[in-house]
């Protein structure tokens, strides 16, 4: 029957670290040698199963390090950074519970870690980032709070040490991921197609935008201030354009329109080198009663009079092959 | 037989021959003031090496039957010794620990346990160190 753990006060523990601590960093061997003796035999002997991985060569191993040129852990696994690493994580994961040193550092750093992953998780529901980064937030946080248990009851001591290391190492990458992901997606960030414009900046896709001048296009512009307008609209290499149509005035019966024959005049230009940003400025030429009705006439009248001194101006991207859009502004084309 | 020891270690150790004298040194400093316990963490001060080194010091000391360590079990509230046990195999057993000065009980979250050395004679210890 394996003999029952001890639980001695837990600075007992961190003299023991400590004591390996500074057999890492004593540059005599002589010496380094003789801390790691004493350290087996004032603290590990004693503590027997309480401590760290006592598997059945536990004394043997932590004298082997004196002799091993790599310094070693107590559970016999080198060293390395990772172990430092794992050390690290476990105090900040445990929130301090596991210490390895008195700083508030690593409790600090897993304060961060818990807050950043209820906080990836309350923003991908809130601001909804999409079921990827909601589900990778819960899956992470599940993990963290595992190995936080898994931590505490000193699994990890017991199986290999390494392994559970490579684990808390993907989980971190994992988080750095998602959280990454997320940013990215929170600030719409497109490296590959980013433009400046002078109004809120919209995610754009890959597509090619229209060649303007090419051809005369089939209209729609809704702006703000006016109403809609639909026509036909030719882009002059002068950079100026001109459009004849009609706005679509709406009247005070519901979903009913007055279509009031119009024309628009203004100019035109590219904001960026890949034609993706469309400048665009434009004004009320024209009004006219042509096939409408006196009535008709009365309404668009008191409708575009007002906007007859009107100056539309604002940049617009292009979304797809045939259609600008920014806050305000709308502009669909289609060929003729 | 047990000076011949210690030297025969700083034979082994001749880098640790000068810090062998300085702990004796502070043993013998100590033992002068009448205290024949040895604390690592106030060695550790005098000598201005890390306890961690003057532990395992002490424990060349004690291989060579001048000392002996002890356990001391201190109550964390008031820092008072509550306890000298010479291991630590039955410290499971010794729980609760009672407390006079904070008239309670202590489990293992109350105390700290501190590794101490106890000079067997200090006579002999300054024959041989001298």
């Amino acid at each position: 029957m394996p003999p029952k753990p001890r639980k001695l006060p837990q600075s007992f523990y961190e003299k023991f670290r400590e004591m390996l601590d500074a057999a890492e960093k004593c540059t005599d061997p002589d010496l380094k040698k003789l801390i790691l003796e004493a350290a087996s035999r004032y603290y590990q002997a004693d503590i027997s199963l309480g401590l760290s991985a006592k598997d059945d060569r536990g004394i043997d191993r932590i004298m082997a390090m004196a002799d091993s040129p790599t310094p070693t852990a107590p559970n016999g696994s080198p060293l390395t950074p990772t172990s430092t690493f794992y050390r690290f994580l476990e105090q900040a994961l445990t929130l301090g519970t596991r210490g390895i040193s008195k700083s508030a550092l690593p409790r600090f750093i897993g304060f961060l870690v818990y807050a950043a992953l209820i906080g990836l998780l309350t923003s991908s529901l809130l601001l909804n980032l999409g079921p990827q980064v909601t589900a990778s937030a819960i899956v992470l946080l599940m993990l963290a709070g595992v190995m936080s248990i898994v931590l505490l009851l000193e699994i990890p001591k017991k199986v290999r040490p390494v392994i559970f290391e490579i684990i808390l190492l993907l989980v971190v990458i994992c988080f750095l991921g998602v959280s990454t992901y997320a940013v990215v997606k929170l600030l719409n960030v497109k490296p590959v197609l980013q433009h400046e414009v002078s109004d809120k900046a919209a995610p754009i896709t890959k597509v090619e935008p229209p060649d303007l001048e090419a051809r005369q296009w089939k209209t729609t512009i809704r702006a703000d201030g006016f109403p809609a307008f639909e026509g036909q609209v030719k882009f002059g290499a002068d950079q100026n354009f001109e459009a004849q149509g009609q706005f679509l005035v709406p009247t005070e019966a519901l979903n009913e329109r007055i279509e009031c024959p119009a024309g628009l005049k203004g100019g035109w230009s590219y904001g960026s080198a890949d034609h993706f940003v469309l400048r665009f400025q434009m004004h009320l030429t024209m009004f006219s009663d042509a096939g409408i009705s006196k009535d008709q006439y009365l309404q668009c009248s008191s409708s575009l009079k007002p906007l007859a001194s009107r100056v539309f101006s604002k940049a617009c991207i292009f979304r797809s092959a045939v259609g600008c859009s920014a806050s305000g502004l709308d502009i669909h084309l289609s060929p003729l | 037989m047990q000076f011949q020891q210690l030297e025969l270690i700083k034979l082994k150790h001749p880098s640790l021959s000068s810090s062998i004298d300085s702990l004796a040194s502070y043993i013998s400093s100590e033992i002068d003031e009448g205290r024949t316990r040895i604390v690592p963490a106030l060695a550790s001060t005098f000598m201005k090496r890390s306890e961690a080194e003057v532990t395992a010091l002490l424990m060349v000391f004690e291989d060579a039957g001048l000392i002996d360590h002890e356990f001391d079990i201190v109550c964390t509230a008031k820092n008072s010794v509550l306890l000298s046990v010479p291991d630590l195999s039955k410290f499971d057993d010794l729980l609760p620990i009672q407390c006079r000065l904070c008239d309670s009980e202590h489990d293992p979250e109350g105390l700290r346990v501190e590794l101490v050395f106890e000079v067997k004679s200090g006579q002999d210890f300054k024959q041989h160190a001298a």
